[in-house]
């Protein structure tokens, strides 16, 4: 009987295969979307931790928290050095990391920071970052590159580089007179650090000396060791990352810094913030599963319509194979195996095409956001997803095979065309 | 229950109505067919010869009277059993279509011995089943080694009826039963399909019944039967005027 179900199929294979091609589609659409939607979120949640305020300009907390931890957008506005020092001297804090954005090179950030940021910035499970190769920056034109800007432009430790003003991934106008070196390369994160060129505060002074109002001053330029000797402490940073004596001050802290005099501060809870974003973006993450899902519909009813166009021309077939004894039970079980083999053709397709999207996505996704997603062998959700797939399939398929079952008892031997 | 060993189907008040319909489409006092006898049943279009074939093939089942073939009351049979008493009993051909096009011409001729073991047993006897079927499709006048491997597609009509009835015969099913199976085919190829089918029926040992509007076939035939004649259900409106 399945010899016979195949060949059948096999007999019809345009149909089939674009029934089979419709599933297809619909599982790997509806597999991708659930994946990107969780390791966007398990990405998102592994960025930052072990931080317990993040503070940046009075705007919005997800803004304030999408260009501090995941670069993504610019800052409005900049806390100045006083502020910092003022926030630093508050009793409960622990530490303190300056993040100071604003400058890239080759498209990727640099971001101005002290060397707080390689002793208490955490990431995944509290994961300290990890140097490996070279040292962090001890001078002012160090760097200290992310493992994916290290393998992206071929850099090793001591490899001059080239910092440019403004954060396109075109070079606006490059700070070439004062040529940085790297200093060291960290290991690979999964996270935004991994596509950030790391200088020290002085840094991102030293490489504005020569600039005064976004342009240019003409003349020769500083050269690296004047601006060595200058005092080069910085007047502002863009955000700030604390990191408390004691959690359970978190929120005195938080209403502290939002209520501060000199300067309109924001201060937000990274897993509060992260909420707030997830909310936003579950608005859309709804839609696009409501669209995956009528997608997986359309494929079924897709199969349904194949299985049902095909009936008619099949009630001959019906009548020879009833007249060669087969059982009307034979005839029901014919259309249930050819559903059920189309059915299975189209998740076993769709799973492959799922891992190809995925494949690829992962890299547009690591190059563009920092943001890992990994190949993983379908897990429970997804199990869960194709089981009810594969049953909405078999469902598609019985109700044709009812037909055929009815049609082929009440037809008696009549040939009808 | 009489057995009577000399019929191999045999009607005995015969009534049937196609559900939804008013009158009786058949209504047949008495009718039987001899061990080998080759009948041929003629009536015009609508008079209900595929339904009495249906009937004989308990595909369909009538509302009263008892039909019995090859020994067997069709009324005692039960869903299951009736499958099983046609494809061992009895060998079909159609007016066209008998093939399944995803079949081989091979596959589509062993068919019946796929879902029936006393014809495969039938059909083991001598030799394996494949040489059976080709020995058939040779008997057919058809060029084995050419259609063999051929999409049955591809076949003419005149060569799609030569394997269904090699189908119908393999095994050797004491009952052919024929519905139309020469209407596509021109005057000529019908005479030599008719005498094909005549000669292996022959060999098979099997009665034959063959449902045609061509009364010029009659001639061949052992007896040759009009429906209407023993229909008593026939003088209704049912009947389309063009035969
Ligand atoms: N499936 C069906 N449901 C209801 N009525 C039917 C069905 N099949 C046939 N009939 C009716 O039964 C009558 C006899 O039909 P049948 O097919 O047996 O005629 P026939 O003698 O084989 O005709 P033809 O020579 O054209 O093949 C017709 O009036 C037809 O309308
Ligand atoms: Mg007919």
């Amino acid at each position: 009987m399945i010899g016979i179900a195949w060949r059948s199929i096999c007999n019809r294979w345009p149909t089939a295969l674009l029934a089979v091609l419709a599933i297809a589609m619909s599982v790997a659409l509806i597999l991708t979307v659930e994946k990107v939607r969780r390791d966007a979120r398990s990405s998102f949640t592994q960025t930052v931790s072990g931080t317990d305020l993040i503070v940046g300009a009075r705007s919005g907390a997800i803004q304030l928290l999408l260009y501090s931890v995941f670069r993504i957008g610019n800052a409005t506005n900049n806390i100045s050095w006083e502020s910092v020092e003022d926030i630093k001297n508050r009793p409960a804090v622990d530490w303190l990391i300056p993040i100071s954005l604003g400058d890239s090179h080759a498209g990727f950030r640099v971001v101005g920071t002290s060397k707080d940021y390689f002793t208490h910035f955490r990431y995944g499970d509290k994961q300290p970052l990890k140097i490996a190769k070279g040292a962090i920056f001890d001078d002012v034109f160090d760097a200290v590159i992310g493992s994916q800007v290290a393998a992206q432009l071929g850099y090793e430790v001591n490899t001059p580089i080239v910092v440019a003003h403004g954060t396109g991934s075109v070079a606006l106008v490059e700070h070439d007179r004062q040529p940085f070196r790297v200093s060291g390369i960290l290991a690979p994160t999964g996270t935004p650090v991994d596509q950030a060129v790391h200088v020290s505060l002085e840094g991102i002074e030293a490489m504005h000396v020569d600039w005064r109002n976004g342009a240019e001053v003409k003349g020769e330029g500083t050269d690296s060791d004047t601006i060595r000797r200058m005092d080069l402490k910085p007047a502002a940073v863009t955000a700030l990352l604390v990191g408390l004596k004691s959690r359970a001050a978190v929120f005195r802290e938080q209403r502290a810094i939002n209520t501060y005099r000199e300067e309109p501060l924001l201060a937000v809870l990274p897993g509060v913030a992260l909420q707030q974003l997830w909310n936003l973006v579950g608005v859309a993450e709804k839609a696009l599963l409501i669209v995956s899902i009528c997608v997986v519909f359309a494929g079924l009813v897709n199969l349904m319509s194949v299985l049902l166009a095909g009936l008619n021309e099949r009630r001959r077939e019906m009548a020879v194979l009833r007249s060669a004894g087969a059982r009307p039970g034979h005839v029901f079980l014919l259309l249930c195996i050819e559903s059920t083999v189309l059915t299975l053709g189209g998740i076993i397709a769709g799973l492959a095409l799922h891992y190809v999207l995925v494949a690829l996505g992962s890299l547009f996704m690591q190059n563009q956001y920092g943001i890992t997603i990994g190949l993983a062998p379908p897990d429970l959700t997804d199990l869960k997803i194709l089981l009810a797939i594969a049953i909405a399939g078999l469902l598609a398929g019985t109700l044709p095979a009812l037909q055929a079952y009815r049609k082929s008892l009440a037809d008696g031997l009549t040939q009808r065309l | 229950m009489i057995k009577s060993p000399e019929a191999i189907v045999q009607l005995d008040n015969l009534q049937f109505i196609w559900p939804g319909n008013v009158h009786a489409t058949l209504d047949i006092d008495h009718f039987s067919i001899g061990q080998r006898e080759r009948v041929f049943l003629k009536g015009p279009s609508g008079s209900g010869k595929t339904t009495l074939l249906s009937l004989i093939a308990a595909v369909l089942s009538p509302q009263n009277g008892r039909i019995v073939v090859d020994g067997i009351s069709l009324d005692t049979l039960k869903g299951g059993q009736k499958d099983q008493f046609r494809v061992d009993r009895i060998g079909m051909v159609f007016q066209q279509f008998n093939l399944l096009p995803f079949l081989s011409v091979q596959d589509n001729v062993q068919l019946p011995c796929k879902f029936s073991k006393q014809r495969r047993a039938t059909a083991s006897q001598s030799h394996t089943i494949t040489e059976e079927a080709n020995r058939l499709l040779r008997a057919m006048r058809l060029p084995l080694d050419d259609i063999k491997d051929r999409p049955v597609t591809e076949l003419s009509v005149g060569q799609q009826q030569r394997v269904a009835v090699a189908r119908a015969l393999i095994g050797r099913p004491p009952l052919i039963i024929a519905d139309e199976p020469t209407s596509a085919l021109d005057s000529d190829t019908r005479q030599a399909f008719l005498a094909l089918l005549f000669a292996e029926v022959e060999t098979a040992g099997s009665a034959l019944l063959f449902v045609s509007h061509d009364a010029s076939l009659a001639g061949s035939f052992d007896r040759s039967v009009d429906l209407t004649d023993i229909n008593a259900a026939t003088d209704n409106e049912h009947q389309d005027s063009f035969a």
